[in-house]
């Protein structure tokens, strides 16, 4: 903090009000891997407690904390602004929802094993894609052009 | 629905995110007629006969926003703010991630407007991905010749800069937003002076919403009466509405402004699981006042939400169904903004900070009723009484959901103190306010 404080030119009082400021940036060394999970209210309303202790469980880190191994770094964070896939998790950066407690062991195991980390799980985003898509099949009885039908 | 669609008209071509793919669709073709046959004043005009109302929250017409600006030889900036913070939104997400230059044309447009030769767009950093769609959109329009110097051959040059923030609920607050892009912590601003006039690096400065300048384009090419079309008169447009919470099918929906609510929560997103009543709904993201089930037959507009008691605000429809018990809510809501709280205003850091600490006495059995009230008139003194809206966004919903279900906090503030009383054992008894210590407690009565 010092160095730093020394490079930009400021005091370390100063630098530290800023960087305390902001969630992202951390203070001190943490796990490799950041996984974030979303608690605010729609995932919370989706389960998104269960979620936090499952990845809890499966990383060994506790929540808001590092894990022993230096492996992960677990966080409970507020909303990460993709309450349509809740309850869902940042895995450094990449959405992944809506999870299932099961999913934090598979989380885990991959990018144990040196996993890239937006191979991990299927990427499903934007739930409400399938709302809209539904909404959008013309209505019984309109006649419809057959060649578009199995195209997607 | 989805044949009068205005953002979301090309969401799902595949490949959007190209410049080729959006040119193909008629991308673009807003900024060219905006820079080559319209001037400054005909930009600003068409925006505000358009009627298009601020997308981020506050409602506010965009094309007088931007006529506030000064004109004349100063630097001048524009902002997007694309921080979407507000729990319980995520169309700007979606509109970035799937369209990233239909946000690029719309920042362009709203910079000619205002004369603005920088423009930025301020990401929140938990958009990874986003921001990387963006940077890359950003660099294929500069190679095009949207973005740079002399754009187009109109003469007008604009460069165009997307900073990611760190993590800060607050950053999406504008004069906070712009503490945030220069660097340090972001902390609103005394207002006024106002951005339009002192903003980012004291310079006039226009801040708009993701969704907002998405629309610029689209005014442009079809006209402000074209865009009037849509929507209800004083409302027009259409409106990405994030649905999420105990529903069967969250996510985001366009709709024109003005249908009725029940359409958007039980037609588009399927209402909550069957058997099932919606409790509360959030009609316009977590700071807006809670509405209830009889409240979903009015039509979702401005005026509508506003004239209830509630907000449009963000457009993010959060629902809640008749399960969850609404103290828990309550308690989420307000340890949220505790937590977001930049502590610079008092009634804020310590308001948020009591009601969280009273809401957890409901919930363990410690509170007396008198703490409803209480906790009341700490919402109402909150309101108003800070540099922005923050506290109010705590004191709105939370305020809200005391007078809708009052009978409710009272019962789970009854219960919790059974439980509590039964859990006694040798003398650990709640502490007891002062003013009810005359009253036998119930296991005295017994």
């Amino acid at each position: 903090m010092l160095q730093v404080a020394a490079v930009m030119r400021v005091t370390p009082a100063y630098l530290e009000s800023v960087a305390s400021f902001y969630d992202m940036l951390e203070l001190e060394p943490v796990g490799r891997h950041a996984i974030y999970i979303c608690t605010n209210l729609s995932c919370q309303l989706r389960g998104a407690h269960d979620v936090v202790e499952a990845f809890a469980e499966a990383t060994g880190s506790p929540v808001n904390g590092s894990s022993p191994d230096g492996m992960f770094h677990l966080r409970a964070f507020e909303c990460l602004g993709a309450c349509d896939i809740a309850p869902m998790a940042s895995i450094e950066g990449h959405y992944r929802g809506p999870l299932q407690r099961d999913d934090a062991r598979v989380v885990a195991e991959h990018l144990r094993a040196g996993g890239a980390p937006e191979d991990v799980l299927p990427e499903r985003r934007f739930v409400g894609d399938y709302g809209r898509r539904m909404e959008q099949q013309p209505p019984a009885g309109k006649p419809t052009d057959g060649s578009t039908e199995g195209a997607m | 629905v989805s044949d009068r669609a205005i953002l979301f008209t090309h969401i799902d071509e595949p490949g959007l995110q190209r410049v080729d793919v959006y040119e193909r669709i008629g991308g673009y073709r807003g900024l060219r007629k905006a820079l080559t046959e319209m001037n400054q004043d005909e930009v600003l005009k068409e925006l505000e006969a358009s009627g298009l109302r601020g997308r981020g929250g506050a409602g506010f017409s965009m094309g007088k926003k931007a006529s506030f600006l000064p004109h004349g030889d100063v630097e001048k900036y524009l902002c997007c703010n694309a921080d979407e913070s507000e729990p319980g939104t995520f169309k700007d997400r979606e509109l970035m991630h799937k369209n990233p230059h239909q946000l690029v044309e719309g920042v362009l447009i709203g910079a000619f407007a205002a004369g603005a030769s920088h423009a930025f767009v301020y990401i929140r950093g938990e958009y990874q991905q986003e921001a990387d769609i963006l940077d890359e959109a950003v660099s294929e329009a500069y190679a095009r010749g949207y973005a740079g110097e002399n754009i187009l051959g109109s003469g007008f040059s604009c460069n165009l800069v997307v900073h990611r923030g760190a993590g800060a609920y607050i950053c999406g607050e504008e004069t906070a937003l712009l503490d945030s892009l220069e660097g340090k912590r972001g902390n609103p601003r005394l207002k006024p002076p106002f951005p339009a006039n002192q903003g980012l690096y004291n310079g006039p400065t226009l801040i708009n919403n993701v969704e907002t300048l998405c629309n610029t384009s689209h005014i442009i090419v079809n006209g402000a009466d074209w865009f009037r079309g849509f929507g209800t008169e004083k409302s027009p447009g259409t409106k990405v509405v994030s649905v999420s919470g105990n529903v069967k099918r969250p996510g985001n929906y366009e709709v024109e402004l003005g249908i009725p609510a029940r359409e958007i929560v039980y037609g588009l997103a399927g209402g909550p699981t069957p058997g099932r009543r919606v409790k509360a709904w959030f009609p316009g993201g977590s700071s807006a006042p809670v509405l209830t089930e009889e409240h979903l037959d009015l039509p979702y507009d401005f005026e509508s939400m506003h004239q209830a008691g509630s907000m449009l605000g963000s457009g993010g429809i959060i629902v809640v169904d008749e399960t969850v018990p609404i103290v828990e809510v309550a308690l989420r809501l307000a340890e949220f903004y505790r937590h977001e709280s930049c502590g610079k205003c008092v009634p804020c850091r310590e308001g948020t900070n009591w009601t969280v600490k009273m809401l957890e006495r409901i919930d363990s059995g410690e509170a007396t009723p008198m703490d409803l009230d209480v906790m009341a008139s700490v919402q109402e003194n909150i309101i108003g009484n800070c540099l922005c809206v923050l506290g109010d966004s705590m004191a709105m919903p939370v305020g809200s959901m005391i007078k809708h279900f009052r009978s409710e906090f009272e019962q789970h503030m009854e219960a919790a103190r059974m439980r509590a009383d039964d859990g006694v054992e040798g003398g650990t008894a709640p502490a007891q306010h002062p003013d009810e210590l005359h009253v036998p407690l119930p296991s005295e009565a017994a």
